[in-house]
């Protein structure tokens, strides 16, 4: 996550799914903070 | 520190080591034998001193801090008009006996010893510190009940022998005044550079060493830790800046010369750890378990890194800019796995 959009997670497809949801949750919080 | 507090500094130190000493000489005379001006003169120190230093080992003893715990000195008998001025030291016996460390203490004095060993870049350093582990480990040997020898090994890597070596051609150039030429990693940019830099001392803070030097790419004082020096080339030429001061960094790695940013981050309970792993201005506790933190951050993209990392347990409280930065940095990964923001 630290690497932002210089990484991206091919695989193993729950490991992504994984990223995809802090991220998500992450600019949910910014998006309701802000 | 104060010239004043520095010189009551060295006071105290000097007078902790009269009192190791006084102890066992006040023991080795005998009780009652010995008066204050032959102590003076065989410690070399004035009399008023000695009466000043055993008025300090007059509150000094064992843990509790009770009247029987005590060292006892008859201090009546040493300033007042009619008294005998003899030295009389009661309750101090235990200081008599050889020092008995516990397997807990002895084993970690022989970690630190053999840690200071690893880092020791003078041999005569290594001496010293090799003939007092050999008398540790032998006494914790012959202490073990099973007989089985209490050597430690924290391991070859303990110190990395490649960071050692480079500490010590650092510390050369430093000594000698030339250039060095380094490859550095910088870890906010994720990318290896190449500079030229005037090195001015090797220095530590919380276990990590830095190379402190004026960095002719920056144009500027800069920090590189060595474990992220890949490479330091000495040069031949003499360095381009005149001398300084290794950073004195006792007091953190910021100081107000730095172009720092103090930014406050809410952080939940996950994100707590940054608390303890860097070193914040302040710390507020907040009712759900989570904290408010104020953070001195000399790079802005290393604050979007950790807020990165940190997702979604941190958010930017005090600068809106770095909240912008950070919601287009995550709505630039989310764009990666065709998500929206």
């Amino acid at each position: 996550l630290a690497h932002g959009p210089d990484v991206y997670v091919e695989e193993p497809a729950d490991l992504r799914a994984q990223v995809v949801a802090r991220l998500r949750a992450a600019a949910d919080l910014v998006r309701s903070a802000g | 520190m104060s010239a004043a507090e520095r010189s009551s500094a060295s006071g105290a130190r000097e007078q902790v080591g009269r009192l190791l000493t006084l102890v066992p000489y006040l023991h080795a005379k005998g009780a009652g034998a010995v008066r204050l001006d032959e102590a003076a003169r065989d410690l070399g120190v004035p009399e008023r001193q000695l009466v000043k230093d055993l008025r300090v080992l007059f509150l000094c003893g064992l843990p509790g801090g009770y009247p029987d715990d005590l060292i006892d000195v008859d201090i009546d008998a040493l300033v007042d008009p009619d008294g005998d001025r003899v030295i009389r030291v009661s309750n101090a016996d235990y200081l008599a006996r050889p020092l008995r460390l516990t397997p807990t203490e002895a084993t970690a004095v022989i970690v630190a010893l053999r840690a200071l060993r690893s880092g020791a870049v003078s041999d005569e350093t290594r001496e010293v510190v090799d003939r007092a582990l050999a008398k540790l480990e032998q006494a914790a040997a012959e202490g073990a009940a099973a007989g089985e020898p209490a050597r430690v090994d924290p391991g070859e890597d303990a110190v990395d022998p490649e960071l050692a070596r480079l500490r010590v051609t650092l510390e050369r150039a430093v000594a000698r005044r030339r250039q060095v030429r380094l490859r550095y990693w910088v870890p906010s940019r994720d990318e290896e550079s190449e500079r030229i830099v005037d090195p001015r001392g090797v220095v530590s803070h919380r276990g990590v060493d830095y190379l402190d030097a004026w960095c002719h790419s920056a144009e500027a004082p800069r920090s590189f830790r060595l474990d992220r020096i890949a490479a330091a080339q000495v040069l031949d030429t003499p360095v381009a800046t005149p001398p300084a001061e290794p950073r004195d960094l006792t007091e953190g790695f910021f100081t107000q010369a730095d172009d720092v940013l103090v930014v406050t981050l809410r952080l939940a309970p996950e994100a707590r750890w940054v608390t303890e792993y860097y070193s914040p201005v302040a710390v507020r506790p907040l009712d759900d378990g989570g904290v408010e933190v104020d953070l001195q951050v000399a790079d802005r993209r290393w604050l979007v890194r950790l807020l990165m990392r940190l997702a979604p347990y941190a958010r930017v409280v005090s600068h809106p800019e770095f909240t912008e930065t950070f919601a287009g940095t995550i709505a630039d990964a989310l764009n990666l796995y065709g998500e929206d923001a």
